[in-house]
C-alpha cells in the first residue's frame, strides 16, 4: 500500500515467510517489492540475538529500498 | 459487476479412484475425496442462482483469486453440496471477502482461525442446516458439505494452502467444516438477524472468524447467574487472541442453559454485560513478557498491580450471543482472531440485493 503510494518499502521478514511473501506481492501486482530477510525465527529470541539480526538487516533493507528490487 | 476467467475443463480418467487421484495430487481437495465436478453437475448447480456464471463474487487472497459463481459452483459439487445450497454459499464467499473480515490475515495467519458460518431464517430451515443436537458436530449434509465447500474455495480460489498460503501453525478440526444455523425456535430472545436490524423472514448468513468451539459444561447451576459465572470463567482464559486483541467473541449458549438464564430475567444485553464484567484473568497469573509492552497496552490496568485483571472484549455488545444444540447442560464459546477480524452479515439475497424468502426462488425454471 504504501508502495503504490510512492513511498519506498521494503518488508522485514523471515526466510520461514519468503514463499508466502512472494505469492502475496505477485498477486497484488508488486513482483519486485523489496524484501529483507533473516533466518526464522523471530521470537524466542534473548535480546542479543535479536539486535545481532536487526544489525544485520538495516543494511539489507536499505540496500532493497534504494534497488528497488527483491533482495 | 466485472466478469472473472471461465473455470477451465479438464478431459480426465473415467473411474472416480483416478479422478480423486488426479485432485489430490494437485493440491485441490482437503484431504478427503471429493465429487468430480463434471460439467453436468456443476450445470445443475448453477440452475440455483440468478447469477451469471462469471459474475464475481470477490476476491479471494492471498492469490488475489477471483471467486465466480461458477468457480463457487465447482468447488459446491467437490463438497458434496445439494444444488439449493448454492445461494448460501454465494452469501458466504461474499461476506469472508468483505474487508471487515480481513481475507488476507484469516487466510495466511498461524492462527487457527476458522470462518464459522451462521445461518438464520427460513432458509436455514427449508435446507435442514443443523441447529440441535451435535451441530458442530458430523451427521447433517448440509452442515458438512455447506462449510467443506467455503473451505475449498477458500484453498482452490484464494490459494490458503497449507504450508503456502495458509500458515496456520496446528490449524483445527474446524478448518474442514464449520457451519450451523441458529436454534431460533428455542431461543428465549431474538434471533441473532432480528437483533442485526433483519426481518425475521430474512435469511442471513453471519461469518466469524473463530477458533473450534471451546465446551462450557455446567450441570450444577439452577440459575442465571450460577451458569453465566460459570461461561464468564471459561471465557475469561488465557491463550485467546480475545484476551490479548478483544475483537468478537460468540457465546453459543446451549437452549438449556440460555432457558435458564432467560427465566432468570436476563436479557440478551445483560448476558453480554455480565460476561464483560466477569470475563476477566488476573494479571499476576501471566508472564512478565506478556504482560509488559503487550497487554498493558491494550488495556487499562497498570501491570504491577496484583489485583489488575485482563479483559476479553473491549464493550459488551462487541461480543456475539446466538443459541444452538439439542439439550443439555453444555455451551461453548467461539474465540476469534481477536481485533484482526469483525463479523459480517448478509442477506442471502437474489442478483438485485432483494432478499429472497425462500430457497426456491433461486431455482431457474
Amino acid at each position: 500500500m504504501l508502495e503504490k503510494e510512492g513511498v519506498p518499502t521494503a518488508v522485514v521478514g523471515t526466510d520461514e515467510f519468503l514463499s508466502l511473501f512472494k505469492l502475496e506481492s505477485r498477486s497484488r501486482g508488486l513482483p519486485d517489492l523489496p524484501v529483507a530477510i533473516t533466518k526464522h525465527p523471530l521470537g524466542g529470541l534473548r535480546e542479543p540475538e535479536v539486535l545481532a539480526k536487526a544489525e544485520a538487516l538495516v543494511p539489507q533493507a536499505v540496500a532493497a529500498v534504494l534497488r528497488g528490487g527483491a533482495a | 459487476m466485472s466478469d472473472g476467467p471461465r473455470a477451465r475443463t479438464l478431459q480426465l480418467p473415467a473411474s472416480f479412484q483416478e479422478i480423486n487421484t488426479v485432485f489430490y495430487e494437485r493440491g485441490w481437495t482437503d484431504g478427503l475425496p471429493i465429487v468430480p465436478p463434471t460439467e453436468n453437475a456443476v450445470a445443475e448447480m448453477l440452475a440455483w442462482t440468478d447469477r451469471d456464471p462469471l459474475a464475481i463474487v470477490g476476491v479471494l487472497p492471498p492469490r488475489q483469486g477471483e471467486a465466480t459463481v461458477e468457480k463457487i459452483a465447482v468447488n459446491a459439487v467437490m463438497a458434496g453440496c445439494l444444488p439449493q445450497y448454492l445461494p448460501v454459499i454465494i452469501a458466504a464467499i461474499q461476506a469472508i471477502c468483505d474487508e471487515r473480515f480481513n481475507p488476507d490475515g484469516v487466510q495466511a495467519t498461524t492462527h487457527p482461525v476458522a470462518p464459522l458460518l451462521i445461518v438464520n431464517g427460513p432458509i436455514a430451515r427449508e435446507l435442514s442446516i443443523n441447529s440441535g443436537y451435535n451441530c458442530f458436530g458430523q451427521g447433517t449434509r448440509a452442515n458438512a458439505t455447506i462449510g467443506r465447500a467455503i473451505r475449498l474455495v477458500m484453498m482452490n480460489v484464494g490459494g490458503g494452502l497449507p504450508g503456502s498460503g495458509d500458515r496456520s501453525t496446528q490449524g483445527s478440526p474446524a478448518k474442514y467444516s464449520y457451519c450451523i444455523a441458529e436454534n431460533e425456535a428455542e431461543n428465549p430472545w431474538q434471533p441473532l438477524h432480528v437483533e442485526l436490524g433483519f426481518d425475521a423472514e430474512t435469511s442471513t448468513v453471519t461469518l466469524c472468524g473463530c477458533e473450534g468451539p471451546h465446551n462450557i459444561q455446567d450441570h450444577y447451576s439452577n440459575s442465571g447467574e450460577g451458569i453465566l459465572k460459570t461461561i464468564a470463567g471459561a471465557m475469561g482464559q488465557a491463550g485467546s487472541n480475545n484476551i490479548l486483541g478483544h475483537g468478537h467473541p460468540v457465546l453459543t449458549l446451549g437452549p438449556e442453559h440460555a432457558a435458564t438464564i432467560a427465566r432468570d430475567g436476563f436479557s440478551k444485553a445483560d448476558v453480554k454485560q455480565f460476561v464483560f464484567e466477569h470475563a476477566r484473568y488476573p494479571v499476576s497469573k501471566l508472564g512478565h513478557e506478556f504482560t509488559h509492552g503487550v497487554l498493558d497496552r491494550l488495556n487499562s490496568f497498570t501491570p504491577d498491580d496484583p489485583e489488575a485483571m485482563c479483559r476479553i472484549i473491549e464493550r459488551p455488545e462487541d461480543m456475539l450471543v446466538i443459541v444452538a444444540g439439542g439439550s443439555g447442560k453444555h455451551s461453548s464459546w467461539q474465540p476469534t482472531f481477536g481485533a484482526y477480524t469483525k463479523p459480517v452479515t448478509l442477506p442471502i439475497a437474489r442478483q438485485d440485493g432483494t432478499p429472497a424468502r425462500s430457497i426456491e426462488e433461486f431455482r431457474r425454471r
